[in-house]
């Protein structure tokens, strides 16, 4: 059923925009004020938030808010994504100033003072969570290439943060295998352009509401060649095997704040950019559906098993990432609207639970020094809050009620029965239970048994910021697993306004 | 009713929540206070002998059917079987808990983290409840797998390297049976658009024949019935009264809860079917009973005859689906009274070793001087197990005898032997490892010190076992098959 949306002018999308680059700007200009950085971070985060929280609110009244004559937009689904990533970034920073101090302490890195570091960090984490917003709100299909590709190049330096050889290793790998894999992207979106173009005439051709009206008449060899260009571009920015070998290198190499976002709303604006370009084919196309399941299917099995063989328990909760995608990518690609409600209720998910264990995994290093799971045990006596929230985020993924994690897979399976793709259930089904001996044996290994020698005893709980950014996410994840309920309309508004390979086209309605 | 069952349901969740916020010491009085008020609630539940569903809300995107009416609860004969074994046998176990989890334990001496014990302890009473009264199979399968975490945390509770392994066996091993429900959830919803019970019958009977194998895999694998049964000797690492309370009234009666909950959904199930269900039952009780003579851990032995106990409960219910009445009612009657008479045996056993601080078999001997209640106990809990009239046992396994001689042809009379046979054995088996234990010369001298509530509480329940089929009978009576 698509739902009537009213076009409304609005501030809101392009303050969204402007908000978090000027504080990462203003970071860099009063670097001499050491006491700005944590407080305008902290300030732009939440005015973020405050906005995203006004703009869902009024797309859930069904407008839609456009700015810079369309060039951006808020529709429900944006609103969607756009509230994922800014409250995530709040947690994050509200995580940060302890944490970070305490790191950059510690790591004593070559040629640079700590108030430098710090400066670097926070300036590159607004323009961060900048182009993250601005990747979601983008209207026109060349510039959402350009806020992707913005995106890795502003976490590219907060990726080799630590800068000794693993983490310049990883910045390298990470800016290389994303810029070649993104390019593809380009591609795609130049050669959507360019047959959108001929249709529509001049610039409308870039923007992507009107290119919608328009992808039922392109010629079935440019739709191949489109979509399989959007999918290795935007799939190699969202971890999809085979294009993932980034991903675990740069999530564990990262400052753990870092890893939370790249882990936790970064692959999902990945994903949406895919959403976005791919599904405009989903009706006149089928089959691109089909293979955006088959390689869901694939990154779902193969990250899990990968992560089953990982001793690091940062390359773990990556690799268990890469897996969860293709959970996401299941439910996108099964082309139905119930397989889109699941698969975004899981982008939900996944971002709750994968960024609280993040956050609670750098709790542990944070108090323990320690990242190797085999040298890790009995932590739980000395971080009970900790402890806690690694358990909660652990079994959320895992799917196991009354979780969030249950309520979305248990969606994604019987959307995947009622499509009849009963293949991938079955394989939904066993991998969940790959994913919760991968995280269940981990939080064991981590918080159970007897501490190691290696662990200093006077090791503490961490800091009261920590705890707090961690308990509110272990509280939603509690929350939305036992009242799903709650997020029910702004999902269904935002499923419903992706397309279904049932969307009946203005093509086919005018044949009718 | 509402009240009442928001209260059976709430009260330990509450309680639970309690426990986490206050210290180790007052989490044990939290813990009895809660369980007695559910188990008093849960008393009147089955008092009242109503039959009512109420739904109040369900998952919107699932489409119509499960728009509205997935959560709720249920109020029948067998919900309130179950609601009394999980709550009766849970007050009695926080109870004995009070005096066992703590330092004056020889086995486990344990001075922290009573909290933690009776946090999941409670949220394990909670689930076992949200089971017994779930109107559908999705609430039944986010309640299922509650418990298979709270067993987890529990047989996980001394942290050391045997029981953190036990742990994740049962976890794994349950979580594996866990994904069949789920498969036949999934697939019941969307061949019929509705997670009812009944939404069986909606189906083709090649399908639903199929579909009940999916639930009957997963309900092996809870109730530890071969060839998933070996994660449940491997969870005695657990502490005993958790035992006690995973094997009469929790977890593995989850198992066998789901399947007398689908079968008396009022559909009927293909003989094929049936068939398998009272195959399994009894390869189950043979092989348990097999594993007796190889025991020389006093809990292993009694995990074993778990094992058995509820192949007894499983081949009732597929007599029952065959054509006998009697036989599920006898089924249904098990679970309460197997409840009781396993609980007394493992909190016998549970003062042994916390006096001796062993459970070798060989290392025991003559203690019935020094602990005459647990001595007392056990005989009484082996002789109901066994079936000794009038103790409980016996009803409920006369009950199911007399439906497998309603059968045509000679499948009764067959079963009927196998039976007597197994019980027979049951008894001399117990009898003898009974004896070892409490007569002949003591191993030791050490005084015995057994904390007051501990043998308390063993007296109550040794009344109680005598006394449950007076209750039970009735409420099974009212169990319409087929």
């Amino acid at each position: 059923m698509p739902t009537v949306q009213s076009d409304v002018h609005s501030l809101l999308p392009a303050l969204l925009v402007f908000v978090p680059t000027g504080a990462g700007i203003l970071i860099f200009l009063l670097r001499r004020l050491s006491w700005t950085r944590e407080a305008l971070a902290f300030l732009a985060s939440l005015f973020c938030l405050a906005i995203s929280i006004a703009a869902s609110i009024s797309t859930l009244k069904g407008q839609c808010l456009i700015a810079l004559g369309h060039q951006l937009i808020i529709d429900s689904l944006a609103a969607l994504l756009v509230l994922l990533v800014s409250a995530v970034s709040f947690l994050v920073v509200l995580y940060c100033p302890r944490y970070m101090r305490h790191l950059v302490r510690d790591a004593a890195i070559p040629h640079s003072t700590t108030e430098s570091r710090l400066t670097i960090f926070y300036g590159w984490l607004m323009l961060f969570i900048a182009t993250m917003l601005w990747a979601c709100l983008s209207n026109n299909i060349i510039m959402l290439y350009v806020a992707v590709e913005a995106s890795t190049i502003a976490s590219g330096l907060l990726v080799a943060f630590y800068w000794d050889r693993r983490a310049l290793e990883a910045g390298y790998k990470y800016l290389m295998l994303l810029t070649v894999g993104i390019t593809f992207a380009l591609f795609g979106c130049v050669l959507v352009y360019a047959t959108g173009s001929s249709v529509l005439g001049g610039s409308k051709g870039l923007l992507i509401s009107e290119l919608r009206k328009v992808a039922a008449s392109f010629p079935s060899t440019t739709v191949a060649l489109a979509s399989a260009f959007l999918i290795v571009g935007f799939g190699t920015k969202a971890g999809i095997a085979p294009f993932h070998p980034w991903l675990p290198d740069a999530h564990a190499e990262a400052p753990t704040p870092v890893s939370a976002l790249l882990s936790g709303v970064m692959l999902k604006v990945a994903v949406y950019a895919m959403i976005r370009t791919v599904t405009l084919f989903y009706p006149s196309f089928p089959p691109v559906a089909t293979f955006v399941l088959a390689l869901g299917v694939f990154t779902m099995i193969l990250g899990d098993l990968m992560a089953l063989a990982q001793d690091d328990l940062k390359r773990m909760l990556a690799y268990s990432s890469v897996s969860q995608m293709g959970y996401v990518l299941l439910g996108v690609g099964l082309g139905t609207s119930l397989g889109t409600y699941a698969g975004l209720f899981h982008v939900v998910n996944h971002a709750l639970a994968k960024s609280l264990l993040f956050l609670a995994a750098g709790a542990v290093m944070y108090s323990s020094g320690v990242r190797t799971l085999s040298e890790m045990g009995g932590l739980a006596k000395k971080m009970p809050v900790t402890s806690f929230c690694f358990f909660i985020g652990a079994l959320a993924l895992s799917g196991v009620p009354p979780l969030n994690g249950f309520q979305s897979k248990l969606a994604l399976f019987v959307a995947g029965a009622e499509a009849g793709a009963w293949w991938a259930v079955i394989l939904g089904i066993v991998t969940s239970l790959i994913t919760l001996v991968v995280l269940v044996r981990a939080a064991k290994n981590i918080f159970w048994g007897k501490m190691p020698e290696s662990i200093s005893v006077s090791t503490r709980e961490a800091p009261a910021s920590v705890c707090l950014a961690m308990l509110i996410l272990a509280v939603l994840c509690l929350a939305i697993g036992i009242y799903p309920q709650a997020i029910y309309s702004p999902l269904e508004k935002a499923a419903g306004s992706v397309q279904t390979i049932f969307t009946a086209t203005a093509d086919t309605v005018a044949k009718h | 009713m509402h009240a009442m069952v928001a209260a059976v349901i709430g009260v330990p969740i509450a309680g639970a929540v309690l426990c986490l916020a206050v210290r180790d010491k007052a989490s044990k009085y939290i813990a009895v206070l809660a369980t007695a008020v559910a188990a008093a609630y849960a008393s009147a539940i089955a008092a009242a002998q109503s039959k009512v569903t109420v739904v109040f809300g369900g998952l919107p995107w699932l489409g119509e059917g499960a728009a509205k009416a997935l959560f709720g609860y249920q109020v029948d004969p067998l919900a309130s079987i179950m609601l009394l074994a999980a709550t009766i046998i849970g007050l009695v176990t926080a109870i004995y808990s009070f005096g066992y989890v703590s330092v004056g334990n020889r086995e486990h001496s344990t001075s922290s983290g009573q909290a933690r014990y009776f946090f999941w302890l409670m949220l394990f009473v909670a689930s076992m409840c949200g089971i017994a009264l779930s109107p559908n199979l999705l609430q039944l399968l986010i309640f299922w797998e509650m418990t298979t975490l709270c067993s987890w945390a529990l047989i996980s509770f001394y942290d050391n390297e045997e029981s953190l392994k036990a742990g994740m066996k049962a976890l794994i091993m349950t979580s594996f049976g866990g994904l069949f429900f789920i498969g036949g959830l999934v697939w019941v919803f969307s061949a019929t658009k509705s997670m009812g019970f009944d939404a069986l019958a909606l189906m083709t009977p090649t399908a639903r024949a199929w579909a009940f194998v999916l639930f009957l895999i997963a309900a092996w694998a809870k109730s530890a019935q071969l060839p998933f049964h070996t994660w449940l000797p491997d969870a005695m690492a657990a502490p005993t009264p958790i035992s006690a309370y995973l094997h009469a009234a929790s977890m593995v009666k989850a198992g066998v809860f789901l399947v007398a909950r689908l079968l008396l959904a009022g559909w009927h199930l293909p003989y094929d079917a049936a068939l398998l269900l009272v195959v399994a039952a009894l390869v189950t009780m043979f092989s348990a009973l097999y594993f007796y003579f190889f025991q020389s851990d006093a809990k292993r032995l009694l995990a074993f005859s778990t094992i058995a106990q509820l192949g007894y409960i499983m081949l009732g219910l597929g007599i029952g689906s065959m054509g006998a009445d009697l036989a599920t009612r006898g089924a249904v009657l098990h679970i309460l009274m197997h409840a009781f008479a396993k609980t007394l045996l493992f909190l016998s056993i549970g003062v042994v070793a916390y006096t001796q601080g062993t459970r070798e078999l060989t290392k025991l001997s003559g203690l019935a001087a020094k602990a005459p209640v647990a001595a007392f106990g056990f005989f009484v809990g082996a002789f109901a197990l066994s079936g000794v009239p009038p103790l409980p046992c016996f009803w409920s396994k006369l009950y199911m005898l007399s439906g497998a001689l309603q059968l045509k042809g000679s499948f009764g009379p067959v079963i009927l032997v196998l039976v007597m046979l197994e019980s027979l054995a049951t008894f001399g088996w117990f009898l003898y490892v009974g004896q070892r234990i409490f007569y002949g010369k003591p191993a030791n001298e050490d005084p015995c010190g057994i904390p007051l509530s501990m043998n308390a509480i063993l007296i109550a329940l040794i009344l109680a076992t005598i006394l449950v089929p007076i209750a039970g009978i009735p409420i099974a009576a009212q169990i319409v098959g087929l």
